[in-house]
């Protein structure tokens, strides 16, 4: 029932995502809704529990997109992975400083492998595809941004289900 | 070695390599018209929601600046009439000289009504998917435009009932154009936002503010004559063999919920 409910939830995102959130946008980045969803998913769970779903997502995030296909989905486990072994070795509570950081390494990281893996798509002639100017500020934005909705959603997670744990 | 196959990252790597391979071979284009075709009911809805609640949002601010804008609006609408009474008598005009010298009279194209259903997922392409595709006759490469005849993109993919369209405003978007008045040529690429790089502008040529931009149509890929926008700054360096300058958008993206793809 909880995975059916994960699985909907993060549907439901993903056509939030092509339709509402592109309206949020801020100095032309708008949040990345899934990517916040799976990164708090793999910080409140392990990746070896929930990386069918993060494959899932990615997959429809593929499907919904213009860039080299897989490129998303790719991006989208490596950067979930890294995020659930740092999780794991180096961060240990579950506290505000540690989500803000997590979110960010794992924004910045899923940038970053998005850029690299379509430079790879391209080099081996699978498509073709140049990327909009100010690669770094724009990725400076995406990390703070994102974050900043990380902090909003996580804490909205954490009362809806402290005030169901509580009835 | 069957250990190695049941870490989740390998595993998830061997799917995703899977998956890829499989696109390539094109096996997973009826995912893809089941997937948009289920989704995009709720998809439209939610999009026309969105943007109806984005413009209610941009009308509350704007408030202040309406009587203004009302004001310069009357008086751009006066003058766009007097054009219009012009241009009529120019096309009449027009139409009796080509009968004069057996010129065939030029055919309208035809163009398909179609809806925005949703953005691209990641923010580094600006796409919009749109409602019809292969059964309503669209094809790869047909130019999509919004009314008044104002360029909004081309065409990139197409499934059964959906298609994927790139924006004038995506870095990958390369179109020829031509400044209306003094008809000097270059090449508009996508920019930073909803802005434009008008690019290729020969050294020496004076390129006014406010110029009117229009698809010159020399590649053939877009007829020629369509409204791109207008220039906002020319950045001149003699050091470089050609002139740069940045184009407003005539279209405004965040608007646009119906657009027409012109059948060639």
């Amino acid at each position: 029932m909880k995975i059916f409910l994960i699985t909907l939830t993060f549907l439901l995102a993903l056509i939030l995502q092509t339709t509402a959130v592109s309206f949020l946008s801020f100095l032309d980045v708008s949040p990345n809704l899934i990517l916040i969803l799976v990164l708090l998913l793999i910080i409140l769970k392990d990746f070896k529990n929930v990386w069918w779903i993060v494959i899932l997502i990615g997959f429809f995030m593929d499907l919904f997109s213009g860039i080299p296909f897989g490129t998303i989905s790719l991006s989208l486990v490596l950067s979930s992975y890294l995020i659930d072994w740092l999780n794991r070795t180096i961060f240990s509570a579950t506290k505000f400083w540690m989500i803000i950081a997590l979110v960010g390494i794992g924004v910045l990281s899923y940038n970053l492998m998005l850029i690299i893996f379509s430079k790879f798509f391209i080099l081996i002639g699978m498509d073709s595809m140049i990327f909009s100017y100010n690669l770094t500020s724009r990725i400076i934005i995406e990390v703070i941004y994102n974050s900043f909705f990380a902090i909003l959603i996580f804490y909205a997670i954490k009362k809806i289900f402290y005030k169901e744990a509580n009835a | 070695m069957k250990k190695i196959f049941k870490h989740p990252l390998i595993l998830s790597l061997l799917i995703i390599f899977s998956l890829i391979f499989l696109n390539q071979q094109g096996w997973l284009n009826s995912v893809y018209n089941i997937f948009f075709k289920s989704s995009s009911f709720i998809q439209e809805n939610i999009f026309q929601a969105s943007l109806k609640t984005n413009n209610f949002v941009n009308f509350i601010i704007s408030i202040k600046n309406l009587e203004q804008e009302n004001v310069e609006l009357k008086n751009n609408n006066l003058n766009l009439l007097s054009e219009i009474v012009k241009f009529k008598e120019i096309e009449k005009e027009n139409e009796i000289l080509r009968e004069q010298i057996g010129l065939p009279l030029e055919e309208s194209s035809k163009l398909i009504l179609t809806s925005i259903i949703g953005k691209d997922s990641s923010d580094f392409g600006k796409y919009f998917l749109i409602d019809k595709g292969k059964k309503d006759g669209i094809e790869k490469k047909f130019v999509v435009i919004a009314s008044g005849n104002l360029l909004v993109g081309q065409v990139i993919e197409v499934f059964d009932s959906f298609s994927r369209i790139r924006l004038i405003t995506d870095p990958n978007s390369l179109v020829n154009a031509r400044i209306q008045d003094s008809g000097i040529t270059g090449l508009i690429k996508g920019g930073q936002g909803s802005d434009l790089i008008f690019d290729l502008l020969p050294q020496g040529k004076d390129i006014e503010i406010n110029s009117v931009v229009v698809t010159s149509g020399l590649s053939g890929l877009f007829p020629a004559g369509l409204l791109i926008g207008q220039i906002e700054k020319v950045v001149s360096s003699k050091a470089q063999i050609s002139q740069i300058a940045k184009v407003k958008t005539m279209v405004d993206f965040n608007k646009l919920d119906k657009v027409f793809v012109i059948i060639r």
